[in-house]
Formats: structure tokens, sequence, C-alpha cells
């Protein structure tokens, strides 16, 4: 925290250049801080989709057995480690982009939303089936003495009752992305440059884990790279405490 | 009418069999490609060639991942058993059991790499374990600290409220009966949570990079020394370019650590549904 005697907390968080060991050091975090903001989104406009819809299709199977397999599938997707996931983003998404698009690096925030989005579906899923699985019990009965099938009441029943749900796994799957540092580290470039879509961008995490080596103790760029990781972990411990807030508000009024 | 469901319908079971089509996706690259690396030498060598790891094999690293993932789960596992029983048994206060949580789960928001930070900042340099095995792992702990204690806290609530009431009523203490009916009771699924969260810190590469990972380390002697770890192992192979097939078998051996760590974990469960048939 002792980088706000030399610079305002304004200036370090609107700055738009980071460059902490020139003669006239600089330290602002926004692009860094845009970066993470827009791999996220991008995750998770990519995964929610597929998340609901797996999570709709795992609430309302009746096969027990197929059930626990599928979930126990997407716990394995959820153990598999991020660095993995990294290098296959980096030999897959990175090197689609690179040789079908002929761009000149296939590096971008495209390639990371779309690696992050494959590491926070089994989260979206798993958070989104728990809530649906308990309303598709509560209105089981009743749709189907009416006659209603299934699908109906999917559509008509189970969906608008799961806002709750969606809105808690959209936060989850945020602030993991938000977090996750290899993963993205490896496949978005790490330059800190203001994001665009196609282009490199450096999320916090990347730009601490890639600088913290090299900075010397109690210097400037020491400091800055912890204050930058207080306001990650501030935005994270926000969107956490949302999360649990709302969640306990659902379930109990699910019960 | 008709159209939209068939749609609806659509739309759930494509999702379901991309979700589950990733895995065997992930799991088939690697092990495709892996195959002309694995090999007992690969397994049992030290790095070599240069730039270091473009030849010979990762067993540092192999045995580093294990054990730092072993100190981890202790400390977690110390931690997350009190912190649950404290607040499912012993707290009496509402309020305090609310804090409780909600201070757990602020843990589990906490990046890995800011805990990296954590720990390079006060265990590394304030408390002088210097780059070591042991701080790595306590900096792991702490992150799979929350994870094991939410999951014995919803253990320990789901316990038949009767089965309490009766020792209690026997006039046996509480901690008696903590630690002689409900740790047995319980200790399949106690160890398949542990299991579960070693897979986790495992996979870790974020707080272990800042805590005392090296590039290139023998097999450690003691707990207070550097050591390698399979996955900062494949990031700096891939990362710089040294070797892509090493970094394919790094990978393999990883994924398959982790996974026999995940079936480990449904081992109980799976004998265990067996026996109630």
């Amino acid at each position: 925290m002792q980088i706000f005697q030399e610079v305002s907390f304004l200036d370090f968080i609107s700055g738009l250049t980071w460059n902490p060991l020139a003669n006239e050091p600089a330290v602002g975090i926004l692009p860094m801080i845009l970066a993470t903001f827009y791999v996220s989104i991008v995750a998770v406009l990519i995964s929610l989709p597929i998340g609901i819809g797996c999570a709709l299709e795992l609430a309302a199977l009746e096969n027990e057995r197929l059930k626990g397999i599928f979930t126990s599938i997407l716990g394995v997707l959820a153990g598999i480690p991020s660095v993995i996931y990294g290098f296959i983003g980096l030999l897959v998404v990175v090197k689609f982009f690179e040789t079908t698009f002929m761009f000149a690096t296939g590096e971008s925030i495209l390639s990371g939303g779309i690696v992050l989005a494959v590491m926070v579906l089994p989260y979206i899923v798993s958070s989104a089936t728990e809530t649906m699985e308990k309303s598709y019990k509560k209105y089981k009965e009743t749709s189907q003495a009416l006659g209603v099938s299934k699908s109906y009441m999917l559509r008509a029943l189970i969906l608008p009752n799961a806002k709750g749900a969606i809105l808690t796994s959209m936060i989850l799957a945020f602030s993991r992305a938000m977090g996750e540092t290899m993963a993205v580290m490896m496949v978005i470039g790490n330059s800190p440059i203001l994001p665009k879509l196609l282009g490199k961008g450096e999320t916090i995490p990347a730009l601490i884990a890639l600088e913290i080596g090299t900075a010397g103790l109690g210097s400037l760029h020491y400091h800055g790279l912890f204050t930058a990781g207080f306001v990650l972990m501030m935005f994270l411990i926000f969107l956490n405490a949302l999360f649990y807030l709302i969640k306990k508000n659902l379930t109990e009024h699910l019960e | 009418m008709k159209r939209i469901d068939f749609s609806l319908r659509c739309w759930t079971v494509l999702s379901t069999v991309f979700s589950i089509g990733l895995l065997f996706f992930l799991l088939g690259f690697v092990f495709i490609k892996a195959q002309g690396v694995i090999s007992l030498n690969f397994l049992l060598a030290k790095p070599a060639g240069f730039p270091v790891g473009s030849a010979g094999g990762i067993w540092p690293a192999v045995i580093g991942s294990l054990l730092v993932t072993l100190i981890a789960s202790f400390f977690a596992t110390v931690l997350a058993f009190f912190t649950a029983v404290y607040s499912v048994f012993y707290c009496r206060h509402e309020r305090i059991k609310l804090v409780i949580n909600l201070i757990v789960q602020c843990i589990a928001g906490i990046p890995s790499i800011v805990l990296g930070l954590f720990g390079y900042a006060f265990l590394v340099i304030k408390l002088k374990l210097g780059l070591s095995i042991l701080a790595s792992g306590l900096t792991l702990a702490i992150m799979i600290f929350p994870f094991i204690q939410i999951r014995f806290q919803k253990l320990f609530l789901e316990t038949n409220k009767q089965l309490l009431e009766a020792s209690a009523s026997l006039g046996i203490n509480q901690s008696y009966t903590i630690i002689n009916l409900l740790i047995p009771m319980y200790s399949k699924q106690i160890l398949s949570i542990i299991t579960l969260a070693s897979g986790f810190a495992m996979g870790a590469a974020a707080p272990v990079m800042l805590t005392g990972c090296m590039m290139n380390a023998p097999v450690p002697k003691s707990i207070a020394s550097p050591f390698m770890s399979l996955p900062y192992h494949l990031y700096v192979l891939i990362g710089q370019g040294i070797s892509l097939e090493n970094a394919y078998g790094t990978a393999f051996v990883l994924m398959i650590l982790v996974l026999l760590l995940n079936l480990l974990a449904a081992v109980p469960t799976l004998l265990g549904m067996r026996g109630k048939r």
C-alpha cells in the first residue's frame, strides 16, 4: 500500500501506461483491469448457453446412473489443472486462429475467452443444475398430472423459474474467470495495452505472475504489483459475497 | 409450439453432448500426442540438455508435486476439520456461524495468484522460510482449505440428528461423540474429500511458482529446499518453447496423476453404493 505515497489511487486504477521501471515510472493498471473484465465477459457469454442447456438436460434426466456418470465427468473436467487447459488452448485454439484466418498471432482476448469458457463450463453446469433439480422435483408431479410434455415443462416452468440460478452461476463463473492465471496467461499474449477482441491483452493475474520475479523487494514496481493484486481481490471478494447472499436467499425461497 | 419444443430439446441435448465430449477431446488429444514420449526413462530421469528440459525426464518434478500436495492437504485438512466441527457442533451463535461461512467463502474467492503473492511476501520473506516446499505447501493449504471446509460442513450438517441426540442423552460428552462416532462413520467420505482437494492442489501452478518452484532442482532433500513441480515445468516447457514433446509428456503425467486422484476419491462412494444394494 506504500505506493499511494507516490501515486494517487485514481491515477493507479485509471492510468493507461504500465512502465514502473522507466525514469519517470508510470503505474496505471486500467488496461489490465479492462482486459480482465473483457476476457471474463467473453468467457461467460460463450459458456452460458451451453452450460444452461446442459444443466436443463441434467436436471430433467430420469436415469440416475447416467446422471451420476455425467456429473462425475463434469467433476473431472473441473479438476483438470489450468495449465493443461492453457497448454491445449495454445496448441489448438491459438493455432486454429493462426492457420485458418491467417492472423499474425492467434494470441488474443478471444482465444483467452474461449479457453476460459471451457474452464468455467463445469462450474456453471453444477451450480445451475443444483437449483433446477429442486424446482424440477417440485413441479414434476403436478405437470405430469396435467399431461404436459417434458420439454414444455422445461421451457415454461423450469427455465423462467431458474433466473436466479442462472444469475448465481454467472457470477460464480465470472469470479472464477477473473482469478484464473495460468491458462489465460498462456494464450492471451501479455502486452499491457488496451484490449481489443482480436488483439493482445494482459490480465491482472498474468501481470503479477510474470513480473513479481523481477521486481525488487520494496520498490515501486513491487508495491504496484501487490496493489494490483489487492484491486483484483477486492473485486472477487465482492463478487463472492454477492454470490453467497443471492444463493442463500434463493435456497430459502425454494424450500 | 412443437417446433419450439423440438429446438429446446436439440439445444439441451447438444450442449450436454458438447460438455461431455470436451473431456474426451482433452484426454484424447494429450494421450495420443504423448504416446511417443512416455517411457520409464522419461519418468525416472532428471531433466537434462540445453536449455534444461529439452532432454531427460521429469522425476524430480513428480516427487516435488507429490510432496507439496501431501503437505498442503495435511495442513488444510487439520484446519478445515476443526473449523467445520466448531461451526457445526460447538458454535451457539447464529451470527458467528454466518461470519465464519462468509469468511470461508471469501477465502475461496481469493485468486490463486494473490495467494501466491501473500505466500511470497509473508511466508517466504517475513517468516524467512525461503523458497521451499514448506512455503509452497502452506500457500496451497490456504487455497484448498475452503474447498475442504465447505464439504466437511455439509457432511456434518447432514448427520442424523437422532444419532446426536441419543448419544447426548446417554450423557456422553460431545468431543467423545465426534471422535468415536462421527469420524469412523464418515471416514470414507472424509478421505474422498481430501483426495479430491489434493488433486486440486497438485494442478495449481500460480501459487507454487511464486513460493518455491524452480525450473531445475534435484529431488528435494528436506522440506526447506526448493523443488520442481509438474504444472510449472509444463508451463516453462511450452511457454519458452523448449520442447514440445516433453511438454506433451509432462501434461500426460500430470493429467494421469490428477485423474488417478479423482478416481481414488470416487472409490469409497462406489464401494458404499455396492454395499447398500
